[in-house]
C-alpha cells in the first residue's frame, strides 16, 4: 500500500457481481498459478472459456477484478474502476464482451482492435476500460500498470492489450492513455525499483 | 520477391529490444532486457580431422571446412558490465567496429573498445553514469564522420557528445532542448547545405513530431520541426537523396523529402503517407540502398500474375504482375487496394508538401518495418522518391517486432577488401524481438 496522503481519502464501496458458477475457487486459483497446466492455462478456468481455448470478456474480468486498489484495502470491482461491461476480447475473431446489448450479440470487432487490423489474424485482441474513483486520481497510471502486469501473467497466450480510461472519467485521459500504452515507458516503468513492488503487492493477493 | 528466414538467433534471456551492424556488415550487435549486449557473426565451421584404418595403418584425414553460411551463426562475444543496472535499451557501431557504445534505462551510457582487430574481445574504455541525460536513455547514433555520438532520453533532450580517439575522451558538445515529452530515436542524415557541415541530426519524439538538428558554429541548433504523425514518432532511416522515412504509433510510414527551398520554413517537407502499414504500432524502420536499380519492367517480369503468397504473408501492395505496371508508372494515381491507403503528400498534415511524383521506371532500395503486429513490412524505394508497399510479412516472431536492420550493402570492390564477409551481394535482414530472438532473413527481388 502507500503512505501518506490519499489522494481519495472516501472512495465508494459497492457490492460484487456474485461470481459465475463456473469460477475458480481461490485454494484451486493459487495451485493453477503456481503450476499451469499443460496447455499454459489455469486449470478451472475451462469453464470460463469455450472448448476451443478462446478467451473471452468474463475469463478475462476474473483475472482483473481482485486486484487491490493501491490506496484501498478494496478490490478494484468494490470500488466500480473495474465492470465487466467495460472488458472487449476479439481471439481469433471470436468477439466478446462489452455492455449487454438487446439483441445479444457481442461487441463489434472495431470496438475492440485498436484500428486497422482485420481482426482474425490469429491474435488475440484485449480492450480494458477503467474508471479512476476521482477525476483528479494521480494513481490512474498505477492502475493501468497493474492490468496490465496481471493480464500478461495470467492468460496462457500472448495478447494484444489496450488499456483505456473511461471517456469522461478523467481529466487528462489522452496522456494517461498515451503513457500506459507506450510500451517502452511501461517497461522501463516495471524495472523501476520503486514503482514495481507496488504493483506486485497490489496483484499479487488477486492470485489468492 | 521472397523472403527466406535463414537463422533465428538465441541467447538472449529477456526481451531483444535492439540490432545494429557493422558499417561493414560483418557484424551484428544485439541488446535487451537481459542486460547485456551480443555480437554474432556466421559460424566459422572448422576442419575435421578423421581417423580411420587404410590397408591396415591408421591414417589421420582434414577435411576442409566447408564455407560459413549465411544460415547459420553464433554468438561471438557477450559483452556485460555492472554499470548497466537495467535494460539495456540501445548500441551503435562507431564505422567498422573497433568502438561501440551501449545505452540503458538507468541512463548510463558505455564505450567499449575491441581489444584487438583479430579478437572478439572487448573492454569498456568510458563509462559514463552521473553526467548526460537523468531518464531512460532511448536511442544513440553516431554521426557518419565518427566525430559525434547522439543520444536521446525520456529527460526530453538530444545529447550531442564529440568524440576524439587520441586522447579517448567522449565530452558533452550540445545539450538539445526542443521536443515537449520523450525522445524515442535519434538518426543522421546526409542534407547538403550551402557553407555547412552535411551532417543533418533527426529526432523522434513522443511529442508526435520530428526534430532536425544542424551544427552551426559550434553548437547543434533546431532548423526545423516536422509534424504530421498523429502520436509517437518511434523512429526514423534515411533513405536516398536525404530523404527521411518516419514510423509512429499511428500506424503510418512517412516519406519526407528535402524542401526544394528555404522559404518553405523547414528543412524537409512531407512526401508521402502508409496509413495502416500496420495494425500495431510500427517500432522501427531500415533502409538498403541497392547497389544496382532493379528496372520496374523486369522486376514484373519475374513475377508471374496471380502468384499466390503463403497464408501468413499478407501482400498489401500492388499485385505485381504486368496489370500493374501502367499503375506504378502513373504514380500520380496511386494503386489502391484492400487495407492499404497510400497518400501522396498527407493534404491533412500540419506543414508544407511535395508535389506530385513523375512515374517510376526503377526500384533503387528497399525498406523494412518492424511493428507490434509481429510483422515485418517490406517497401520498395522508386527512383520517383516514392516508397510503394511489397509485402507484410506476418509471424515474423512470436511477439512484436522492436528492432529492424538491413545489413549494409557494399558495392562489390568494397566488400572484396572485407575478409570474413559471407555472401555480401544478398541483401540480408536482421529483426529483433520480445520473445528473446533476433531472426536472419534473406530478402531476394
Amino acid at each position: 500500500m502507500l503512505g501518506g496522503h490519499l489522494v481519495n481519502p472516501n472512495p465508494v464501496v459497492h457490492p460484487v457481481t456474485p461470481r459465475d458458477a463456473g469460477s475458480v475457487a481461490p485454494d484451486v486459483a493459487a495451485a493453477a498459478l503456481v503450476g499451469l497446466s499443460a496447455a499454459g492455462r489455469a486449470p478451472g478456468s475451462a469453464a470460463l472459456t469455450d472448448a476451443s481455448g478462446i478467451v473471452t470478456a468474463t475469463e478475462v474480468f476474473e483475472f482483473i477484478r481482485d486486484i487491490k486498489d493501491p490506496e484501498h484495502p478494496f478490490t478494484l470491482e468494490q470500488l466500480r474502476i473495474v465492470r465487466p461491461e467495460n472488458v472487449y476480447v476479439l481471439d481469433r475473431g471470436v468477439a466478446s464482451g462489452g455492455p449487454a446489448r438487446a439483441d445479444g450479440t457481442p461487441a463489434p470487432a472495431s470496438e475492440v482492435v485498436r484500428s486497422g487490423g482485420p481482426g482474425d489474424d490469429g491474435h488475440c485482441y484485449i480492450r480494458v476500460e477503467f474508471t479512476p474513483t476521482v477525476p483528479h486520481c494521480s494513481l490512474a497510471t498505477l492502475i493501468g500498470l497493474c492490468l496490465r502486469k496481471r493480464l500478461e501473467r495470467s492468460l496462457g497466450r500472448p495478447i494484444k492489450l489496450d488499456i483505456n480510461v473511461t471517456p469522461g472519467s478523467h481529466q487528462t485521459e489522452h496522456n494517461i492513455n498515451k503513457q500506459i500504452n507506450d510500451k517502452e515507458r511501461v517497461a522501463a516503468a516495471f524495472e523501476n525499483p520503486s514503482l514495481h513492488p507496488i504493483v506486485e503487492d497490489c496483484i499479487r493477493d488477486s492470485d489468492y | 520477391m521472397s523472403v527466406e528466414l535463414l537463422d533465428t538467433l538465441m541467447g538472449h534471456e529477456d526481451r531483444v529490444w535492439h540490432a545494429a551492424w557493422s558499417a561493414c556488415g560483418r557484424w551484428l550487435a544485439t541488446c535487451g532486457g537481459d542486460r547485456t549486449i551480443r555480437i554474432w557473426a556466421p559460424l566459422i565451421p572448422r576442419p575435421r580431422t578423421v581417423t580411420q584404418m587404410v590397408d591396415g595403418v591408421m591414417t589421420k584425414q582434414v577435411h576442409e571446412a566447408p564455407p560459413p553460411s549465411l544460415e547459420r551463426w553464433s554468438c561471438v562475444a557477450r559483452l556485460k558490465t555492472h554499470l548497466h543496472q537495467r535494460t539495456v535499451r540501445a548500441v551503435a557501431w562507431r564505422h567498422c567496429g573497433r568502438f561501440l557504445v551501449s545505452v540503458a534505462f538507468d541512463a548510463s551510457m558505455v564505450l567499449w573498445q575491441r581489444t584487438s582487430d583479430t579478437s572478439n574481445e572487448w573492454t569498456p574504455v568510458i563509462e559514463i553514469e552521473q553526467e548526460g541525460h537523468g531518464a531512460e536513455i532511448k536511442s544513440v547514433a553516431w554521426s557518419p564522420d565518427g566525430s559525434f555520438l547522439a543520444t536521446c532520453s525520456r529527460d526530453k533532450r538530444v545529447i550531442v557528445w564529440a568524440f576524439c580517439e587520441n586522447p579517448l575522451e567522449l565530452e558533452i558538445a550540445s545539450d538539445l532542448y526542443g521536443h515537449g515529452q520523450d525522445v524515442k530515436h535519434v538518426a543522421w542524415v546526409d542534407l547538403p547545405a550551402e557553407g555547412e557541415s552535411s551532417q543533418c541530426l533527426v529526432s523522434s519524439s513522443y511529442d508526435d513530431t520530428i526534430m532536425v538538428w544542424r551544427l552551426r558554429g559550434d553548437d547543434f541548433e533546431c532548423t526545423g520541426v516536422l509534424k504530421g504523425h498523429k502520436s509517437t514518432v518511434w523512429a526514423t532511416a534515411a533513405l536516398s537523396g536525404s530523404r527521411i522515412a518516419s514510423v509512429s504509433d499511428d500506424l503510418s510510414l512517412r516519406i519526407w523529402e528535402p524542401a526544394p527551398s528555404q522559404d518553405l520554413g523547414s528543412p524537409f517537407i512531407s512526401k508521402q503517407t502508409i496509413s495502416q502499414a500496420h495494425s500495431r504500432p510500427i517500432y522501427s524502420v531500415s533502409h538498403c540502398a541497392l547497389p544496382a536499380a532493379i528496372p520496374l519492367d523486369a522486376f514484373v517480369a519475374r513475377h508471374a500474375p496471380g502468384q499466390v503468397p503463403p497464408a501468413d504473408v499478407v501482400r498489401l501492395g500492388p499485385a505485381i504482375d504486368a496489370a500493374a505496371v501502367g499503375t506504378l508508372a502513373a504514380a500520380d494515381d496511386p494503386p489502391q487496394h484492400e487495407g492499404e491507403d497510400v497518400v501522396m503528400g498527407d493534404a491533412g498534415d500540419t506543414g508544407p508538401v511535395a508535389e506530385a511524383p513523375g512515374p517510376a521506371s526503377a526500384i533503387i532500395g528497399l525498406v523494412a518495418t518492424g511493428a507490434g503486429d509481429n510483422a515485418v513490412g517490406l517497401f520498395a524505394e522508386m527512383d520517383n522518391g516514392t516508397v510503394v508497399p511489397l509485402r507484410r510479412h506476418g509471424r515474423a516472431h512470436s511477439l512484436e517486432l522492436n528492432s529492424v536492420a538491413f545489413r549494409p550493402l557494399l558495392r562489390p570492390d568494397l566488400a572484396a577488401r572485407i575478409p570474413g564477409l559471407v555472401d555480401p551481394q544478398q541483401v540480408v535482414l536482421a529483426t529483433a524481438s520480445d520473445d528473446g530472438t533476433i531472426r536472419i532473413w534473406r530478402v531476394s527481388l
